[in-house]
């Protein structure tokens, strides 16, 4: 399975758009084909903000009950199915960082987590997928470092412009002024990854 | 887009510190476009994290916990919220009576009035009969026409939902060349701007054997001394993980510019708004990571004379 599937697939496997009108009208089966494919790609990301595997999980859970109850409410003109499955799992997986209060947790523990806990993905990443991974990996590679490290501050830690600012003693006005650069750069590098979603 | 520039900061900032996944307010539909092509930058920022698999038994759990019946928002049919046991979350039911289930089935359950004999006449029979026919052929036909219906407004649907998706991919297809454009008159009015300079950038004198002598590069500074650009050729392409890095030398030691990489036989580009002060030289190196913090790889490009442009 491809990551994001809005369009009908060439094979006749149900889009995401699809799935997800499914999900509204409450097919089960339809809830568990999204879950197939977005859940190692949500689990990872709710480990990378989180660091501990159970709360992880529970995120994982979290996202796809809401969006079993809210299916909905999706609106395919405002994101493609996998980003929103995406953000909401964000959205919680911050909820519970702020709420379990691990300020402290630093740099090295994300580098930890990046180091060990990725050889489990086989069969759930296909080359498509990797493809878009190297080439997003990429682009925020080639971001100057203090660009790069904003925005990972603000998406990732979920903090925002001015506790960035207090944490890393930049003025508010440079740290706003990096993260959208950033966004900027990457909305213009990611163009053909971004066509692919919409 | 043709937004203001701070509205569309705005909207950037915004998306990143959004509590829910997508704002629930109705942006103007020249926002809307924005709202969406940023929104997808930070899906794609998420999807740059590794997948880990799932355990099989947490899906188990969460078809389980969906089957005990969360509250649905949205418009499922009705017959579901009928079959589906009583969520925790849904309100209370009334006391009489006792529960939708037994409410929506009393019809069924209510007892045959008992039959009342009558005398028989043939023509009521034939007349209810004529009625029931004509009722029955009207009813097939009202349906048939109702298929007919559905069908074309799922077609239109269809139709419109490509319109959309057609014209989504032109504005962003727009956006990109508006930003491209405003790009290149960035990059024109950096290097035209009096008091602007610039550095050739060329391999350093003691070659090593793996040097790079078909490489150049330049690094214009405008006059503020924050905004900067470089421009490098004749770099060849690095092994995964390997990162070319501009180093800024200063009084206080070398500063990293930032990583980038090249593709075999492209330029590579980079630039920023901000520059430590007291630039005395410019040196890229080959690095065997991206977080290098003091110069430790192969000298590839170096430069330390600035040349005013105008």
């Amino acid at each position: 399975m491809t990551l994001d599937q809005q369009a009908s697939t060439p094979s006749g496997a149900p889009s995401d758009s699809e799935l997800i009108r499914a999900v509204a009208s409450g097919d089960e089966a339809a809830l568990s084909e999204l879950y197939d494919r977005h859940a190692a790609l949500i689990l990872g990301l709710a480990l990378r903000i989180l660091g501990r595997r159970e709360d992880a999980e529970e995120t994982l859970q979290e996202t796809f009950a809401y969006c079993w109850q809210q299916a909905g409410r999706y609106q395919a003109d405002r994101a493609a199915v996998v980003t929103w499955l995406l953000l909401v799992a964000r959205s919680r997986a911050i909820d519970r960082l702020r709420s379990r209060k691990v300020a402290e947790r630093g740099q090295d523990s994300l580098d930890a987590i990046e180091d060990g806990l990725h050889t489990s993905s086989e069969g759930f990443s296909t080359v498509l997928s990797e493809e878009r991974r190297r080439r997003v990996r990429e682009e925020l590679d080639r971001l100057p470092e203090e660009q790069r490290n904003v925005l990972e501050m603000a998406f990732f830690a979920g903090l925002s412009q001015a506790e960035i600012a207090a944490a890393t003693a930049i003025p508010l006005g440079t740290v706003k002024t990096r993260t959208l650069l950033a966004m900027k750069k990457l909305r213009s590098a990611l163009r053909h990854e971004i066509r692919e979603l919409l | 887009m043709s937004l203001p520039y701070d509205r569309e900061d705005e909207l950037i900032l915004a998306l990143l510190e959004a509590k829910e996944p997508l704002p629930s307010a109705e942006p103007a539909e020249e926002e809307q476009v924005l709202s969406r092509l940023y929104g997808e930058v930070l899906g794609l920022v998420a999807q740059s994290v590794e997948p880990v698999a799932p355990p099989p038994q947490l899906k188990d759990a969460l078809l389980a916990r969906v089957r005990k019946g969360a509250p649905r928002l949205s418009a499922a049919p009705a017959i579901r919220a009928v079959e589906k046991p009583a969520a925790t979350a849904e309100p209370p039911a009334p006391a009489t009576p006792t529960s939708a289930l037994e409410f929506r089935s009393f019809p069924l359950a209510r007892p045959e009035p008992p039959p009342t004999i009558r005398k028989a006449r043939r023509w009521p029979a034939l007349l209810a009969a004529g009625l029931a026919l004509v009722s029955s052929t009207g009813a097939a036909w009202f349906w048939t026409q109702a298929q007919e219906s559905s069908n074309q407004v799922r077609l239109l649907e269809q139709k419109l939902a490509a319109v959309g998706r057609e014209r989504q991919l032109a504005q962003a297809e727009i956006a990109s060349l508006r930003e491209a454009s405003a790009g290149l008159v960035e990059k024109l009015a950096l290097i035209t701007r009096p008091g602007a300079a610039v550095c050739a950038l060329k391999p350093p004198g003691a070659l090593p054997a793996q040097a790079q002598p078909l490489a150049r590069g330049a690094l214009f500074v405008s006059s503020d001394h924050q905004h900067w650009y470089l421009k490098v050729s004749g770099l060849r392409p690095v092994a995964e993980g390997r990162v070319y890095t501009l180093w800024f030398m200063t009084d206080g030691g070398p500063r990293p510019g930032g990583v980038f990489k090249v593709e075999a036989g492209h330029e590579a580009e980079i630039g920023s708004v901000s520059m430590p002060s007291g630039m005395k030289a410019v040196l890229i190196t080959l690095e065997p990571t991206q977080r290098a913090t003091q110069p430790s790889g192969d000298q590839v490009l170096f430069g330390n004379e600035m040349l005013p442009i105008s």
